[in-house]
């Protein structure tokens, strides 16, 4: 073999590699686990933006200076970080909601929501969006109603937003 | 040989740790545990007989205090059920399920006073249904444990509304 792919593929464990091992590990960890998570989307209810099963990251400092405004979509914890809610902002604290024959209304005004590409026959009655929350909808309104997960949720629990 | 002696009496200090570790849990990985073998209760896989999940229904005393507090708005439960009437609930769900698979995420356990304990999860159920629809329930709970006579059980059980309509 020839030495430099040996070197490479069989490095000796000098103190400077093992630091460099140990550095590159903790740098790792504190990305991949604190700042930019992987996750893998589970269900429907962000289709056809983000199918099931499909691979990204949860870009975390997203929301560190600035809070989400609708449209985005964002994470939203529960009980911890390991499994996360998906979902798109539709309204922000104070607006008023409601689904008429499956057209969203924000604040009295019909929503343009081009990432809506099935058919939709919500029916929700107007409720206004409480102070230090977000309202919150998946983007697969083909599905009934009642199976869909969505409503306000405190900012707080917002924990960042998808890579792409 | 001196060396194999040093690795072996190794291994046996290592194995008699691990063994204590195991025999003697702290309440915090007995709750754990706990919730372990409540998501193995749970889950199905495939067909089952009536004798086996009247079996299994029964066992629901091995996780569920006698009366259980349920606040679970989103499945119109709430208030006091008895053992009697969770046996009951547990052997009919498990008739319309084909699959389950129940899973606890991020597990924290706190102990406010001793024999109680407080813990919330997320928990995470899938599976398929009789008439083959997909099952897909992610919810956030707060449970209350007691420990009577050496096992912890639940005593309430909150599904807290992350996502309020």
């Amino acid at each position: 073999m020839h030495p430099r792919l040996k070197a490479f593929f069989f490095p000796s464990l000098k103190p400077e590699f093992v630091l460099r091992v140990v550095l590159v590990a903790v740098c790792a960890y504190l990305f991949f686990g604190h700042v930019c998570t992987p996750f893998f989307a589970r269900g429907q209810s962000m289709e056809p933006t983000y199918r099931d099963g499909s691979f990204d990251f949860i870009w975390k400092p997203r929301y560190w200076f600035s809070p989400p405004v609708r449209g985005d979509v964002v994470t939203v914890r529960l009980a911890g970080e390991r499994v996360v809610y998906l979902k798109r902002v539709v309204a922000l604290a104070g607006d008023e909601v409601e689904f008429r024959q499956g057209i969203l209304f924000v604040n009295g005004d019909p929503v343009n929501e081009p990432y809506v590409k099935g058919p939709c026959d919500w029916n929700l009655p107007p409720r206004e969006v409480d102070p230090g929350n977000v309202y919150l909808v998946g983007d697969n309104r083909s599905m009934p109603m009642e199976q869909h997960d969505f409503g306000q949720t405190s900012l707080r629990r917002i924990v960042g937003a998808p890579l792409w | 040989m001196v060396t194999r002696n040093k690795v072996l009496a190794s291994l046996g200090v290592v194995l008699l740790a691990w063994g204590i570790w195991y025999a003697f849990p702290t309440r915090e990985r007995q709750v754990r545990r706990q919730f372990k073998a409540l998501a193995s209760w749970a889950g199905k896989d495939g067909a089952e007989g009536a004798l086996a999940s009247v079996q299994t229904a029964r066992e629901a005393g091995r996780f569920f205090a006698d009366p259980c507090e349920w606040n679970a708005e989103a499945y119109n439960l709430s208030g006091r059920v008895s053992l009697e009437e969770i046996t009951r609930y547990v052997f009919a769900a498990r008739a319309r399920v084909d699959k389950l698979s129940v899973k606890f995420y991020d597990l924290d356990v706190e102990f406010p006073a001793d024999g109680t304990a407080h813990a919330t999860a997320t928990v995470r159920v899938q599976g398929t249904s009789k008439d083959g629809d997909a099952i897909n329930e992610t919810h956030e709970l707060k449970c209350d444990l007691i420990k009577r006579d050496g096992r912890w059980l639940l005593s309430r059980i909150t599904l807290v509304q992350v996502l309020k309509r």
